[in-house]
């Protein structure tokens, strides 16, 4: 009984002490939202853009106010350091929803930065990244909207745009990318228009350098070779005029061909579609119109993937991860001999295209 | 507690009762004398003898209209005489001073004649004050029986009985506690319940050595496995209709005069969440309500210390859509959430305490100015969120839902070790509590069977009237945690067979 006594006191000690751990409440933290990095100036290496929300004391949700801080540091971990200098609360970067890197910074390679990201066990793992085609200080300090924040309204845009056109992006899918074997990352490039940001096209990575990128317009394709979904438009021009299709449901394929010596790789796509406009178009909708649409579409989309596997194969990056897949399909995987081949590998794409409706009036 | 009275007994076993027992019957008497309603008058008509009585608790009918009558009337010698003259029954004689003394306090009029000094002559004319059976105020229920046990020993087992018209229903009375005697009574249906079961209960009963035992919860704490537990280990209803259908599945019952709760044994956590309300509704709905009760459990207990340990700690789990909400109702508040959450918690038990202390129509009152008085007025004045207040007082609401009362209590309390933890070590600390809990549960035993049962041990046979209630028809056998003799209540067969047909 004693020593049973004697154990919890000195537990209760133990904890208690081990307790008095400095705690501030959430209002008295300045939580991140949103970081930005461009190139330094003389300060610095680096230059770091925060946006710091502010919440009024009022119930009432005015204008959503933001303070934003810009700083020159030498690394990822300098910035909050000197951030901290100007802020009058202690930083907290637990919610940091999207970190954007200048399109210069990214060129020069973002590695260093990846990997301060992949440790800190604080941030999370949806955040989303970015590439800003100009200056990352000025597309964070545009307020977009009244109501909202620029993390808020970015993210929002971001996500948005993955459940249509856009691949789906993370931070997590660019980690798992970025060390996976056979498997490079992308990220989506913002642009800022005069009142409004955009997501301007794709950007691809090799080892953390920005090597190329992918306008706007052939992201859907791009998207269409890289995962099954259900959602996102793309437009084609059509005798005189354009279609627009709507797609209902895309399954992508792949499949590896050839020998072990000298491997091949088909790409087989399924897509579903609709067709709900076409604008210049003089012919009455048929099934026959359908059939030369569907041709026009799987003309188009071969044309745009097969130009987009010369690109990979010239400049030696993998985004679709074929390589990650053919090392799942072969004993013995050679990384080395892989790059190799990889630039004459013979890679088929092929497509199948099926408009099941015009909508609802024909 | 009970093993420390145990040891304790041990020490003063030989020590003698000084309280309600005198060494002869005039010494008895005398000491009964300095009462006031102690009435002694000797007759001198046909039959002499003196008699005497407590005027509080005999029946003075019984005296005028039956025994003074008799002896008036007849002429009586002896005891035996005067016993097979009188027209009451159970009339006894004695010369047990002991047994004497009992009778007496309980009302019995004592009739002594000169010709023998020891012995007596004890008629029964008892008269016991008692409420009328009322309807259930604490486990009320809208459909189902609407009686109720009150404070007299008697016309509770009669209400058992009545409903139990079982030859096997065996009921056991003993005396507790040394001032008190109070008649205590284990009830149980012999043959159904475990012979071990109903030997321990009795053996800790009769090993109480107390001087006082005024309600049952006296016993509840006292016979307890572990009487230091926050939890309480038996299971006390005012519905004896709930302690029927207890007894039909193998426990025993423990009633006590003076208390209008009985104790029913062994029992298990989950049977705390359960009414009896859930028996009188069809399966699938009483499951649902049996969930939403044991939700709004867990919503009560850990609310505010989730709200205490994110605030503080994880505020990347806030939501981005509440962020603005909560930093804007926060940012006024001078306090850190823990002090914010303790102010609105005791606030809201000094209500409970209030209304549950005054009567019922000035309660209601203090409800009201404590519930939108207060809490708004806490909220204009900066001392605590808006968000808090809502969450404080949706857990005290949610609190209210458990069945009995017993539980309500335990789960009052039991949240502020969370939120201490809480407010140490965040979501660590709170999980830290939650192990303590879990361990202390499965650790406890209710009269030496498993407290925490259908979870750990597992016992997948007692899941089906646990979270959830299965139709009657699965019920076939009796739980397992009673071990009880004769596991099945009915035929499966005869239940599943198909009535197409109306013969």
């Amino acid at each position: 009984m004693n020593i049973k006594w004697k154990f919890f006191v000195l537990l209760c000690i133990l904890l208690l002490s081990a307790g008095c751990v400095p705690s501030k409440s959430v209002e008295e933290n300045a939580i991140v939202q949103i970081s930005g990095y461009d190139r330094g100036g003389d300060g610095g290496r680096i230059k770091g853009t925060v946006s710091i929300p502010q919440y009024g004391k009022s119930e009432k949700k005015t204008a959503a106010s933001e303070l934003y801080l810009t700083v020159d540091a030498n690394s990822i971990k300098d910035v909050e350091k000197e951030i901290q200098k100007q802020s009058s609360k202690p930083i907290s970067i637990g919610k940091l929803a999207v970190t954007l890197y200048s399109m210069e910074l990214a060129e020069e390679g973002i590695s260093d930065v990846i990997d301060v990201l992949s440790r800190d066990a604080r941030l999370s793992r949806n955040m989303y990244l970015g590439v800003v085609d100009g200056q990352t200080q000025d597309l964070i300090e545009n307020g977009y909207t009244q109501d909202e924040t620029t993390s808020k309204h970015l993210q929002g845009l971001i996500e948005n745009n993955i459940h249509h056109n856009f691949p789906s992006t993370s931070l997590h899918e660019f980690l798992y990318a970025y060390y996976a074997i056979g498997m490079d990352p992308y990220l989506p490039i913002l642009a800022q228009k005069e009142s409004f940001v955009e997501i301007s096209g794709i950007g691809f990575f090799k080892k953390g350098k920005l090597v190329t990128t992918l306008s706007d317009a052939k992201v859907f394709t791009f998207k269409m070779m890289k995962e099954n979904f259900t959602r996102g438009m793309q437009d084609l021009p059509f005798q005189e005029g354009t279609i627009m299709l709507d797609n209902i449901g895309s399954t992508v394929d792949y499949k590896l061909t050839g020998t072990n010596e000298n491997p091949g790789l088909e790409i087989n796509v399924k897509l579903k579609s609709e067709v709900n406009e076409m604008v210049g178009v003089e012919e009455k909708p048929s099934p026959q119109l359908a059939e030369e649409m569907e041709d026009a579409f799987v003309d188009y989309f071969k044309t745009n993937a097969d130009e987009m596997i010369e690109l990979f194969k010239k400049e030696g990056i993998d985004p679709l991860g074929l390589g990650h897949f053919a090392k799942t399909r072969t004993r013995h995987f050679d990384e080395k001999r892989w790059e190799d081949l990889y630039p004459d590998m013979d890679i088929q794409f092929d497509v199948d295209v099926e408009i099941t409706e015009y909508g609802i009036f024909s | 507690m009970w093993k420390w009275m145990r040891k304790n007994k041990k020490k003063q076993g030989d020590q003698k009762p000084s309280y309600n027992e005198s060494d002869t019957l005039p010494e008895f008497i005398e000491v009964l004398g300095k009462s006031e309603d102690f009435i002694q008058f000797e007759l001198d008509g046909t039959t002499r003898c003196t008699v005497s009585y407590l005027k509080t608790m005999s029946d003075s009918k019984i005296l005028n209209r039956s025994v003074l009558t008799t002896l008036n009337s007849h002429d009586l010698h002896s005891l035996k005489e005067i016993k097979e003259t009188i027209p009451v029954e159970n009339v006894l004689i004695t010369d047990d001073l002991k047994v004497i003394q009992t009778k007496v306090m309980f009302g019995y009029i004592m009739i002594q004649v000169k010709s023998s000094v020891d012995k007596v002559l004890l008629v029964p004319a008892v008269s016991l004050e008692s409420r009328d059976v009322g309807i259930p105020e604490v486990e009320f229920s809208v459909v189902g029986p609407k009686e109720a046990f009150v404070e007299t020993i008697n016309t509770n087992i009669n209400l058992i009985r009545k409903r139990l018209p079982l030859p096997q229903l065996t009921v056991k009375e003993l005396q507790v506690g040394k001032m008190t005697s109070t008649r205590t009574a284990v009830i149980y249906i012999d043959g159904v319940a475990d012979k071990d079961n109903v030997d321990t209960v009795t053996q800790r009963l009769q090993d109480i050595e107390y001087d006082q035992l005024v309600d049952s919860s006296f016993i509840t704490q006292m016979i307890a496995d572990n009487s230091n537990s926050p939890f309480p280990q038996l299971l006390d209803t005012e519905r004896p209709d709930r302690v029927v259908s207890n007894l039909a599945e193998g426990k025993i019952a423990i009633l006590v005069d003076g208390s209008p709760h009985a104790l029913t044994c062994p029992t298990t956590v989950v049977e705390f969440f359960g009414a009896s309300d859930d028996y009188y509704l069809t399966w699938h709905l009483a499951s649902v309500f049996r969930l939403i009760r044991l939700f709004a459990v867990i919503f009560s207990v850990l609310s505010t210390p989730l709200y205490v340990a994110v605030l503080t700690y994880h505020f990347e789990m806030i939501p981005p859509e509440l962020m603005a909400t909560i930093v804007s109702s926060r940012s006024d508040i001078p306090f850190p959430p823990i002090l914010e959450v303790i102010i609105l918690e005791l606030t809201i038990e000094l209500l409970r305490e209030a209304g549950a202390r005054l009567p019922t129509k000035i309660g209601q009152t203090i409800g009201i100015v404590g519930g939108i008085v207060i809490g708004t007025a806490a909220v204009d004045a900066g001392l605590t969120s808006n968000v808090l207040l809502i969450i404080v007082a949706l857990s005290a609401l949610a609190s209210f839902t458990t069945p009995v009362y017993q539980i309500g209590n335990t789960i009052r309390l039991i949240r502020f070790p969370f939120l201490m933890g809480a407010q140490l070590w965040g979501l660590v600390g709170v999980s830290m509590c939650m192990v303590f809990y879990i361990g202390h549960l499965i650790k406890l035993q209710s009269i030496g069977r498993p407290f925490f049962e259908p979870l750990y041990p597992l016992r997948f046979k007692d899941l089906k009237d646990a979270f959830i209630r299965l139709p009657f028809p699965k019920q076939v056998e009796r739980p397992v945690l009673m071990r009880s003799e004769d596991p099945i209540r009915m035929n499966k067969d005869r239940v599943k067979a198909k009535r197409d047909i109306d013969e």
